[in-house]
């Protein structure tokens, strides 16, 4: 590894020479000023978004003046494509913009296409200095094997590759999997896990294959490890099992709602070592180790269905007549927008309790994460049909008995 | 912002305030590249080899100066001129390129590189045959020679005790039950040419003339002997260097035609069991080997700096104690400096290489092979193949070869 370091390392000898000199001043000296035009004693410059082609277009003039004063100038060319190459990626951004969402769109652009670009440019400056080629062939050890840079670097660039990239194609194999089979939103999703982690996997066997990694040596690593597992990193292991089995189980998958501490949380993504969620009552995102899943008891609102069944409580006061309140109970929830029309909703005296009549009316909605503000719409329509039609929510009352006035004497 | 700024004036202005030219001690980082044959630059082995005779160079150099850093880079010599053409426009170009003489002309004359420079005295010392390849009319010199590789038979000694010294002896020896190797890559045959009298006529039609009769009957009768040869179970025939290099070094074969840059290699695997002799003489005369001789490329991108630190390295290595140590270190490549004999009393491998360059000269067919483009080559090499494995009689296979190359010839003059 030092001698591949020692060989790229010369490199600067080009620097002595006043050609390299000139035409890395050429280039790279508008840039650097274009970059700092942006602002001009703390205020933005009109000319501040033309900074960048202003910059590109000094430096090609640059070039042009040492192509024709016969200077050696290939070497800035080189690098002002590089540098427009980057600055084209950014109408590519824009037009991904039209047919992705804001999300994996900047996934793709920040984990694979401006990494593979900035490597590649790496490459690339790396052959102009050197013979890549040449450079790919110098030998390592790895694990008691000898392997070349060459092999190693496709290596780690096949399990970058197939860690970063394996997302969308499993995402395509998951979506034709709902076409075909049927299957339901979470069940894609959780198929689309399945199908990168079964990528990831196989890729990995293949680098470490065509690596020709010593299998004992592997062996050995391998049992020094179980001794971490035992010990340090047994937590993580296990959250990546549980992760596993949820999977597969298919209990806890993304879409899914759980209660969590009281509160409905949909369940965004399964990870290697943690769920994350989403609790709409305060926007936040729980991160919860997955074992807690594999290990407590959880309440989910969607393993068969989405279907949640509320209630809401009211109290009538004691002179209605319940054959007259329940109708219209169950009317009023009827009439509000979320609830199911079937099942229906039902009302049900509940108890006769210190100052009313109290009911509970039951109904169900399709997402139980709009619960809260079903029962809002619910309780609305109540107190509206109770006042239309006379019915009373009594306050908490007493009844005091005073002794004169019952023995009949006169007295107030 | 600022800071980038200041550092690209700093890497700029590290070139100011130099001590006085004739004061300067050499120093700097020297890119050097090395030209290769294909097939070697694919081998970490045979480049380990390769730069391994060249530490012989450099070692003792930056014992002497060391604020040298001298870095070799291999290219195939097929992509040598292209990647030079390149990065000379780039200003990346090399500061010396070890090439052979064919290619430091053709650089020389592309203007890809700048005439050789060395201290008069030590020019007057090395072989003027060499010189003579490399003077352009103007006089000055497209390289500065710095090793002769010669070539000749390699062979097993635990296999074979002595190499065959015909060409009857060495089918024999086939039949004997020894397997021999052959390469059919035309600049490697060409040794056989001068065994059957063929030389001349490859010569001629090079040179875009008609050969004799007699000369295309030598041709025929050598390509009849090689079609011959592939009818017996153990000659084996490859259309490519590298495999046959690496079953003699395994031990597969018990004799093959190999060059001196191969020996170290060679030496690396067979260790004592390796011997070299002379190629086989034919029934029309001594074998014909072809020496390549290895020369300094002046590239024209140096700083001055650069400049005077190669001119003194390139110098310092064809002197006479540099070059003697360097011949007995690899015993595969010749100094080009005369001053000093080939100590050919110490390694019996040294006698050999030495008679060989001395049978070998520069002749005509040498020349005459490596003025050949490489689509002609490979039309020469189509034919060759044709004719060993009898798809193709000897009679015809001759005239095609003859008349590929007289058509090269006159189209390269017109």
């Amino acid at each position: 590894m030092i001698a591949i370091v020692q060989e790229i390392a010369t490199s600067v000898g080009y620097l002595e020479r006043p050609a390299v000199g000139l035409q890395l001043l050429v280039v790279a000296l508008p840039l650097l000023v274009g970059s700092g035009i942006r602002r001009w004693q703390g205020i933005a410059t009109p000319m501040g978004r033309w900074r960048r082609p202003i910059g590109l277009g000094v430096a090609l003039l640059g070039l042009l003046a040492l192509k024709l004063a016969g200077i050696p100038h290939g070497f800035g060319v080189f690098l002002l494509l590089l540098v427009m190459g980057w600055e084209a990626l950014n109408p590519l951004d824009r037009l991904l913009a039209r047919c992705m969402p804001p999300e994996p769109r900047a996934q793709l652009m920040s984990s694979l296409i401006r990494p593979l670009y900035l490597l590649a440019a790496a490459g690339a400056l790396l052959d102009q200095l050197q013979n890549v080629r040449d450079l790919a062939l110098l030998p390592l050890t790895l694990l008691g094997n000898t392997l070349t840079v060459g092999q190693l670097f496709l290596a780690v660039l096949l399990v970058y590759l197939v860690l970063v990239g394996s997302g969308p194609p499993a995402a395509g194999l998951a979506w034709l999997a709902r076409r075909t089979l049927g299957l339901t939103q979470s069940s894609q999703r959780a198929m689309a896990l399945i199908f990168r982690y079964t990528v990831v996997g196989l890729g990995l066997l293949l680098v470490f294959s065509n690596l020709g990694l010593n299998a004992t040596a592997v062996v050995a690593v391998a049992g020094g490890l179980s001794v971490g597992l035992g010990f340090g990193i047994k937590e993580i292991f296990s959250n990546f099992v549980s992760g596993l089995w949820l999977l597969f189980e298919g209990s806890v998958r993304p879409g899914e709602v759980l209660m969590v501490d009281g509160d409905p949380c949909e369940v965004r993504s399964l990870g290697l070592r943690a769920a994350v969620l989403w609790r709409d009552r305060d926007n936040a995102e729980l991160v919860i180790p997955n074992q807690t899943f594999f290990t407590e008891s959880t309440v989910t609102y969607t393993r068969s269905d989405r279907l949640r069944r509320s209630e809401l409580m009211v109290g009538a006061a004691y002179r209605h007549n319940p054959e007259q309140v329940i109708p219209l109970l169950e009317a009023a929830a009827r009439e509000v927008e979320g609830v199911l029309p079937e099942p229906p909703p039902r009302a049900f005296l509940v108890g006769y309790g210190d100052s009313a009549i109290n009911y509970s009316l039951r109904f169900w909605i399709a997402n139980p994460m709009r619960n809260v503000s079903v029962r809002d719409g619910v309780g609305r329509a109540i107190w509206t049909t109770f006042a239309s039609h006379g019915i009373e929510i009594p306050f908490p009352q007493r009844v005091l008995h005073h002794p004169a006035t019952e023995s009949g004497s006169g007295g107030a | 912002m600022l800071s980038a700024l200041l550092a690209l004036a700093a890497i700029l202005l590290t070139g100011c305030g130099r001590p006085p030219v004739a004061e300067q001690e050499p120093a700097g980082v020297l890119f050097v590249y090395v030209a290769l044959p294909g097939w070697q630059i694919q081998q970490p082995d045979n480049l380990d080899a390769v730069i391994e005779d060249l530490d012989l160079l450099r070692q003792p150099f930056r014992e002497l100066h060391p604020a040298v850093r001298i870095q070799f880079i291999p290219f195939a010599e097929d992509q040598l001129i292209q990647q030079v053409r390149r990065r000379n426009w780039e200003g990346l170009g090399p500061d010396l390129l070890l090439v052979t003489d064919r290619m430091a002309r053709d650089l020389r004359r592309l203007d890809l590189s700048r005439p050789a420079t060395a201290p008069a005295e030590l020019v007057s010392q090395l072989d003027p045959l060499a010189l003579r390849q490399l003077r352009a009319p103007d006089g000055q010199l497209a390289g500065l020679p710095v090793f002769l590789q010669t070539e000749q038979a390699c062979f097993n000694r635990s296999l074979l005790p002595e190499s065959p010294a015909n060409l009857k002896a060495l089918l024999q020896t086939s039949a004997a039950g020894l397997p021999v190797g052959l390469s059919l890559v035309p600049q490697d045959l060409a040794w056989l040419l001068g065994g059957f009298g063929a030389d001349g006529a490859i010569a001629a039609a090079a040179r875009g003339e008609v050969p004799s009769r007699q000369g295309r009957a030598a041709l025929v009768q050598m390509l009849q002997w090689l079609a011959d040869a592939n009818l017996q179970e153990r000659v084996l025939l490859f259309t490519a260097k590298e495999p046959m290099l690496k079953r003699f070094a395994s031990g597969e074969l018990a004799w093959i035609p190999c060059r001196s840059d191969n020996l170290t290699l060679l030496r690396r695997s067979l260790g004592d069991d390796l011997g070299v002799a002379a190629l086989p003489r034919g029934p029309g005369g001594e074998a014909s080997p072809i020496n390549t001789l290895r020369v300094w490329a002046f590239g024209r991108n140096s700083s001055a700096r650069q400049q005077r630190t190669a001119e003194r390295w390139a110098s310092f290595s064809i002197s006479p104690v540099v070059q003697r140590r360097l011949t007995l270190q690899t015993t595969g490549n010749l100094p080009v400096n005369l001053q000093l004999p080939v100590p050919v009393e110490s390694s019996a491998t040294l006698r050999t290489l030495e008679a060989t360059r001395q049978q070998a000269g520069l002749g005509p067919q040498a020349e005459a092979l490596f003025r050949i483009d490489n689509e002609r080559l490979a039309h020469l090499r189509r034919v060759i193949n044709d004719v060993t494995y009898e798809t193709v009689a000897p009679e015809a296979g001759a005239d095609q070869l003859l008349e590929a190359l007289i058509a090269g010839a006159r189209e390269a003059q017109r």
